[in-house]
């Protein structure tokens, strides 16, 4: 076939609008579309053409179900696509723990720098005590009864604020740690926000973001 | 002008949808749907098919909004193609019985609904137009295989013709329209 022949590319671009181009036929020629800008062109116009046609059909409106499962349907696609941190996909799951997360305390100790310093319990959906943190120029984090996990696992603590997720470090499963802070994320702590905790790969979540399950949340109240 | 207007906001729709906008995808359903499911049902005749198509349709509009290249046609026109060839392989897959006179005639309405001609005034007069003055058997083996999503052979099996026969009536006939349209 001359795939050049202007005719040809007319009869076959109208053709394949129209839909009686079919088989492999319409599967090479599909291909040369994906490859051919003049094709392409060619067989927009007939598209317009078609839904032109379409368009003299008066109107019916589709019965609500269609919408309903189609709106389900999306919503488990967007969920799906998310890779890493994205707000809406932890909103969620921190709007699910928040109603039974962390015991929050906050007392400003006089002789401290202008910065607050905040307690927290952090508990699991169930109320069990994970940790106990105190946040002020750095975090200080004391085990009480989070499980220990396997050895490829970790726990990161994270800080949820403004649609942007801030690793705050890794806890530990028994004893004590200190996570530093630098000034910048003290003074963001000390404005408030949400702080969560997920299980992740040892060592802490890629750089993408946070990808696995939410245990913990709690929210951060300044002042 | 109408068409303008509603082209470019059915445009900004389908950009939004791109970025996941879902209130924009909602809209844009809501402003287009009416139109491509009464294509479908015309096309599909069974209303669970029509449904299904419309939904798979719909579903692919959303994951491949960022497709769309509004410098290649209207957003429209992009929807409605996606409808038509879901439901044209639907039938072929699926087979069907032979198709009979009801595939030409109900549901074809010349439509004075506003949006319809708000969607291409001009063009889709002089579509009409250009039509009606191709010879009757080449107006009929195009609608057949339009509107009914047929194929050369049920277009011939149904005109009680040689495909080859309705082969040239359908070529000569989109030939007759893109000069009439004046393209």
């Amino acid at each position: 076939m001359n795939y050049r022949d202007p005719q040809l590319i007319e009869a076959l671009a109208a053709e394949y609008a129209l839909g009686t181009l079919q088989g492999a036929a319409r599967g090479r020629f599909e291909q040369l579309r994906s490859e051919r800008e003049d094709i392409d062109r060619e067989t927009s116009y007939w598209e317009d053409v078609m839904s032109q046609l379409a368009l003299r059909i008066a109107p019916i409106a589709p019965p609500e179900k269609v919408w309903q499962r189609l709106h389900a349907g999306v919503r488990q696609l967007s969920h799906r696509n998310d890779t890493g941190m994205k707000p809406s996909w932890f909103a969620a799951a921190a709007a699910v723990l928040l109603g039974v997360a962390g015991v929050f305390i906050a007392q400003r100790l006089d002789d401290a720098p202008a910065l607050m310093q905040h307690v927290a319990i952090l508990q699991d959906a169930e109320h069990n005590a994970l940790w106990h943190l105190k946040v002020g120029e750095s975090i200080d984090v004391r085990h009480i009864g989070a499980e220990i996990l396997t050895e490829d696992k970790d726990y990161e603590l994270w800080l949820l604020t403004d649609g942007d997720a801030i690793s705050l470090g890794l806890l530990p499963e028994s004893g004590s740690a200190q996570l530093e802070l630098s000034p910048a994320l003290q003074r963001q702590l000390d404005g408030g926000g949400t702080i969560a905790v997920t299980i992740e790969p040892a060592g802490g979540a890629p750089p993408s973001g946070a990808t696995g399950p939410v245990i913990s949340v709690a929210p951060l109240v300044a002042g | 002008m109408a068409t303008d207007v509603e082209r470019r906001r059915l445009t900004r729709l389908l950009h939004k949808t791109a970025d996941g906008d879902d209130a924009a995808f909602r809209t844009l359903y809501e402003r287009t749907a009416g139109h491509v499911y009464a294509l479908l049902r015309q096309m599909l005749r069974a209303e669970a098919q029509a449904e299904e198509v419309l939904q798979d349709t719909y579903l692919a509009v959303w994951m491949r909004a960022g497709e769309f290249r509004a410098s290649r046609g209207s957003a429209m026109t992009w929807v409605i193609t996606i409808a038509r060839y879901k439901a044209i392989d639907l039938i072929r897959r699926r087979g069907r019985e032979v198709i009979t006179d009801e595939f030409l005639e109900p549901a074809i309405s010349e439509s004075e609904e506003p949006l319809a001609l708000a969607m291409g005034s001009d063009s889709a007069a002089m579509l009409m137009e250009c039509m009606d003055v191709l010879g009757a058997q080449e107006r009929r083996s195009i609608e057949l295989a339009f509107f009914g999503g047929a194929s050369h052979p049920e277009v011939a099996q149904f005109l009680g013709k040689p495909v080859g026969t309705v082969k040239s009536w359908i070529r000569r006939g989109l030939q007759s329209l893109k000069r009439c349209l004046g393209a």
